[in-house]
C-alpha cells in the first residue's frame, strides 16, 4: 500500500547523494557537468539520435540531459543547461530555422525549468489531483482530436483512438504507479514537449514554418521524443535513487 | 609448433591508428603479427601505452583493423560484421575499468546477462550464476541483489569476472585483472584462471606488471610501442633478463633470485616459478 | 555502431592554425563583432544588404587565410534539408517580409501560392545561414576555445557588478568543455563493454523503445559517475576556497593565466566593425530591394 505523498523522495543508496539544498559551487559543478553531456550527445550520433517512425526520422536525445538537470539540481541549473543546448544548436545548425536564436535558445530555457516544476510539483501532488490533471489533459487533446475528426475522419480517428488509449494508461499508472516513478514520468514528457511546442511555435511565429505543418510535426515527432525521454530519464533516475522498477534481481 | 594445433587467435601483420585521418591520429599497433594456439595461456606484456589493450579489443572485434592486418579468432575472420555477434558469445573480455562492464542494475542479473542472451533456461542461469559466484568468492545469497553501483573496486572487479565465467567462453581475454588487487583477491584470480584453462579455454591475460606470470603463462608476448618485440617461454623467462631490462620491464622477484644463482654458476632448474617449485629445487640441489 | 573510436568526435569547431591578421586578433573583439554582424544580419532583410554582408563575411575568411569554399562545403550534406524547408515556406508563406510591402503572387498552384515576398524569405533565410555559419565557424577556426571561453568571461566581467554571475557561467562552460573528453572516453569504454558482452542493437525505426533502453543503458552509468565527479569536484574547489556569492572572491578579483589586452590592430578592427555594422543597421531601410 503506498501512502500519499507529501514529502521529496529520498535518495536509496549513495550514488546521488542529497541533491537538494546545493551549494553554489556544486550548482556550477552540477551545470557545468550536464552541460557537458548535451555536447557529448550532440557530439556522438550513436547516441544523439534514435531513429523513430516519424517523418523527420531521428528523435534527438540532447534535450534529456536538460531535463535531468531540472529534476535532479533545479530550475536555475536547468535553465543554465538549456542556455548550453540552445548555443550548441544555434551553432551547429545548418538549417535557416535553426540558425536564428530566438528559435534555438530561447525555447531552450525553459525545458529544465518545466521539468522541474512538474516533477517537484507531481512529487508533493495529491493522487486525486494528479488525476484530474490528467484527465483534464485528455480532454482537451480529446476535443483537438474530435475536431480534426470533424474535418478528416480518418486522420481524426487514428488520433483519438491514440488519445483514448492514451488516457487510459495515464489513468492507470497514475493511480497504481509509484510516486517518483510517475513524478519522473511526467516531468520527463512535459520537458519533452516543452522542447518540442516551444521550438515549432517560434518557428511558425516567425514564419519559418507553416501554423498546420507545425501542429503535425510537433504531434507526430513530439511523441516519440518524449517516449524515449521518458524512458531514458527514468532509467537513469532510477538507478540513482533507486525507487523505481524491481528492488532485487530476478534469479 | 606441428599444424594440427589449432590456432585460438592468429594475427598477422596488424596495423592500428586511433582517430586515423584526424590531426590527432595516435598510432597504437605497428605491423604485429602473433599466434596463440589453443588451451594455451599467453601474457602479453609491454609499458602502459604499448598496445596491450588495443590488441585484446581487436581480438575482441571491437575495433576494426584498417586495410592491413588479418585477424582471426576461434577461426572467424574480425573483418566480417556479421559473423562478430557470433564470435562474442565464445570470448569473454574483462575490461580495466570494471564499472564500465556493469550493465544491469543488480548484482545477479549482471552476471546472469550473457547466459540470458545466450537463452538459457532459468534454473540453468541461476546455476551458472551460482557457481560463478562462488568461484570468484562471492557469497550468492548476500550478493545477488546488491546493487552494482554500489560496489567496491575489488567487488565489482569480482562482479565482472563472475560475469565472464557464467558466459562459459572458449577464449578469455583478460585486461590488467591484478591491478590494484589486493594479495588475497590476486591469488583468487589467478586460481580461477587456472581452473579456465583445466577447463579448456585459451587464456590471453595483458599486464604491464611481471608478477605472477611466470608460473601461469606458458609464453609471454612482449609489446613494446606497439609491436612485438620479443616472445619468451614461461618456464624459462629467467634467464632473459636483460631482453626484459632492454624493454623496461623487469623479473619478478622470484625469477631474479634464479637468475642470480644462476650467475653465480648455480643453474637450479626449477620444475616451476613459483615459491614451491623454487623451494623444491633448492633443497633437491641441498640435499645432494 | 560501427566507429567506436569517439575521441575523434569531439573536437569542437576545427582550430586552423595561421599567421592572419584575423587570428592575431583579441577574441573579444572577435566574439563582439561576431555578435554585431549577426545583428546586422538579423535586422537587414534586403537583396543588396545581405550580398554585402554574405561579400563581407567571405572577405573575412580571406583575411583569415581560410577559403570560404571550404567552411562552406560542410553544408553540404544539409543541402537536402534546406531545400525541403525552402519549398515548404515558399508554397505557405504569404505575410508581407522585407522592403515591399504588398506581395505580389507569382504563381497559384490551388492551395500553393508563391508570393514574392515567399521566395525573398527563402533566399535571404539561406543568406543569413550563410553568413553566420562562415562567422561561427571562423570564430572557432582562428581562436582555440580555451582563449574564447576566456574572452566572453573577460567581457561578461562588468555584468558581474551588477549580481549577473558571469563567472559562474563562463566556470559551467569551462567544466562542460573539460570533461568532454573525459565522458567520450568512459562512454566509449561503456560501450565496448557492453557489445563485447552481447548487447544487440536494434536496426530498425519501431524499435525506438528498445533502442532507447539500450541508450539508458549507456548512460546511466555515465550519469552516475558524472555525478560522484561533481561532487568531488564541488568538494575539492570548496576546499581551496573558490567561493561564489556576490561580490566575494570567486566572483572578482580572481586571476587567471590567460592575459589579455587591446592593441592598436584590436581597436581599429572594433572600430571598422562597429561603423560597418552600425551603418548596416541604421540604413536597413534604404535599400530598394
Amino acid at each position: 500500500m503506498v501512502s500519499e505523498v507529501t514529502g521529496t523522495a529520498q535518495p536509496d543508496d549513495g550514488a546521488a547523494g542529497g541533491l537538494r539544498g546545493q551549494s553554489r559551487t556544486q550548482k556550477v559543478v552540477l551545470a557545468g557537468v550536464f552541460s557537458g553531456m548535451v555536447i557529448l550527445l550532440g557530439l556522438v550520433p550513436s547516441i544523439g539520435f534514435i531513429p523513430v517512425p516519424t517523418p523527420a526520422g531521428n528523435a534527438t536525445t540532447l534535450h534529456i540531459p536538460v531535463i535531468l538537470a531540472g529534476m535532479l539540481a533545479g530550475p536555475v541549473v536547468g535553465a543554465v543547461v538549456g542556455l548550453t543546448f540552445g548555443l550548441f544548436s544555434f551553432l551547429r545548425a545548418t538549417t535557416p530555422i535553426f540558425k536564428d536564436p530566438l528559435v534555438a535558445i530561447l525555447p531552450r530555457l525553459f525545458i529544465g525549468v518545466v521539468a522541474w516544476a512538474v516533477y517537484a510539483g507531481a512529487l508533493r501532488a495529491r493522487r486525486g489531483l494528479l488525476v484530474v490533471i490528467a484527465a483534464l489533459a485528455v480532454f482537451l487533446a480529446g476535443s483537438f482530436a474530435w475536431q480534426v475528426h470533424l474535418h478528416r475522419p480518418t486522420l481524426g480517428s487514428i488520433y483519438l483512438i491514440l488519445v483514448l488509449a492514451a488516457g487510459a494508461a495515464l489513468v492507470y499508472f497514475l493511480w497504481a504507479g509509484k510516486p517518483e516513478a510517475v513524478a519522473v514520468v511526467a516531468g520527463a514528457v512535459l520537458g519533452s514537449f516543452t522542447n518540442t511546442a516551444l521550438v515549432l511555435g517560434m518557428a511558425a511565429l516567425l514564419g519559418y514554418l507553416p501554423v498546420q505543418g507545425v501542429l503535425l510535426v510537433a504531434i507526430t515527432h513530439g511523441i516519440p521524443e518524449a517516449i524515449v525521454a521518458a524512458v531514458i530519464a527514468s532509467a537513469v533516475i532510477g538507478a540513482l535513487h533507486g525507487t523505481t522498477g524491481r528492488q532485487r534481481s530476478d534469479l | 609448433m606441428s599444424a594440427a594445433v589449432k590456432a585460438a587467435i592468429s594475427i598477422r601483420n596488424l596495423s592500428y591508428t586511433y582517430m586515423a585521418g584526424t590531426p590527432l591520429a595516435t598510432p597504437a599497433l605497428d605491423g604485429v603479427s602473433l599466434r596463440v594456439n589453443a588451451g594455451e595461456i599467453v601474457a602479453l606484456v609491454g609499458q602502459a601505452g604499448a598496445g596491450k589493450t588495443t590488441l585484446l579489443q581487436v581480438c575482441d572485434g571491437l575495433l576494426r583493423p584498417p586495410a592491413t592486418g588479418m585477424v582471426q579468432v576461434l577461426g572467424i575472420d574480425t573483418a566480417e560484421p556479421q559473423a562478430l555477434s557470433r564470435l562474442r558469445l565464445r570470448v569473454g573480455l574483462l575490461f580495466q575499468r570494471a564499472e564500465a562492464q556493469l550493465l544491469e542494475r543488480f548484482v545477479g542479473d549482471d552476471i546472469a546477462f550473457t547466459p540470458r542472451q545466450a537463452g538459457l533456461p532459468r534454473d540453468e542461469v541461476r546455476e551458472r550464476v551460482r557457481q560463478a559466484m562462488q568461484a570468484v568468492g562471492l557469497d550468492f545469497e548476500e550478493f545477488k541483489d546488491r546493487r552494482t553501483f554500489n560496489l567496491s573496486g575489488g567487488e565489482m572487479r569480482k562482479v565482472a569476472l563472475a560475469g565472464l565465467l557464467a558466459s562459459r567462453p572458449e577464449l578469455v581475454l583478460l585486461d590488467e585483472p591484478t591491478a590494484g588487487l589486493d594479495p588475497e583477491s590476486r591469488t583468487s584470480l589467478l586460481e580461477v584462471v587456472r581452473r579456465l584453462r583445466d577447463q579448456g579455454a585459451t587464456i590471453v591475460i595483458a599486464s604491464s606488471s611481471m608478477e605472477d606470470l611466470p608460473g601461469l603463462a606458458d609464453r609471454l608476448i612482449i609489446l613494446n610501442h606497439g609491436r612485438v618485440a620479443a616472445e619468451v617461454p614461461g618456464a624459462d623467462v629467467w634467464r632473459y633478463g636483460p631482453l626484459l631490462r632492454a624493454q623496461g620491464l623487469d623479473l619478478p622477484e622470484l625469477c631474479s633470485i634464479v637468475e642470480h644463482l644462476a650467475d653465480r654458476g648455480l643453474d637450479l632448474q626449477p620444475r616451476s616459478l613459483d615459491p614451491d617449485g623454487i623451494a623444491e629445487a633448492i633443497c633437491r640441489i641441498w640435499t645432494s | 555502431m560501427q566507429d567506436l573510436d569517439f575521441l575523434r568526435h569531439i573536437t569542437l569547431g576545427q582550430y586552423f592554425p595561421r599567421r592572419s591578421v584575423v587570428h592575431a586578433l583579441d577574441p573579444r573583439v572577435k566574439l563582439l563583432g561576431v555578435a554585431l554582424l549577426a545583428a546586422a544580419i538579423s535586422f537587414n532583410a534586403s537583396y543588396a544588404a545581405n550580398a554585402i554582408l554574405l561579400a563581407a563575411c567571405f572577405a573575412i575568411a580571406l583575411l583569415s587565410l581560410i577559403s570560404p569554399l571550404y567552411i562552406l562545403s560542410g553544408l553540404r550534406p544539409a543541402i537536402p534539408f534546406i531545400v525541403f524547408f525552402a519549398l515548404i515556406q515558399v508554397a505557405f508563406f504569404t505575410g508581407p517580409y522585407g522592403p515591399t510591402l504588398h506581395p505580389r503572387q507569382l504563381l497559384h498552384l490551388g492551395a500553393l501560392v508563391v508570393t514574392d515576398s515567399g521566395v525573398r524569405l527563402v533566399l535571404i533565410s539561406v543568406a543569413r545561414l550563410l553568413e553566420l555559419w562562415l562567422l561561427t565557424s571562423l570564430l572557432t577556426n582562428t581562436t582555440p576555445i580555451s582563449t574564447l571561453a576566456g574572452g566572453l568571461e573577460s567581457l561578461l566581467r562588468p555584468l558581474s557588478a551588477l549580481g549577473f554571475p558571469s563567472h559562474d557561467l563562463a566556470l559551467v562552460f569551462t567544466l562542460a568543455l573539460r570533461f568532454l573528453p573525459v565522458f567520450a572516453l568512459e562512454l566509449e569504454d561503456t560501450m565496448k563493454a557492453q557489445i563485447s558482452r552481447g548487447v544487440q542493437w536494434n536496426s530498425g525505426r519501431l524499435a525506438f523503445v528498445a533502442n532507447s533502453r539500450r541508450i539508458a543503458a549507456l548512460l546511466v552509468p555515465l550519469f552516475v559517475d558524472a555525478l560522484r565527479r561533481a561532487e568531488g569536484l564541488a568538494t575539492a574547489m570548496e576546499a581551496r576556497c573558490y567561493v561564489s556569492r556576490r561580490r566575494s572572491i570567486g566572483g572578482k578579483g580572481h586571476t587567471s593565466l590567460l592575459y589579455l589586452r587591446f592593441q592598436a590592430r584590436d581597436w581599429v578592427a572594433l572600430a571598422a566593425l562597429s561603423a560597418f555594422a552600425g551603418a548596416l543597421i541604421l540604413c536597413r531601410n534604404a535599400f530598394p530591394w
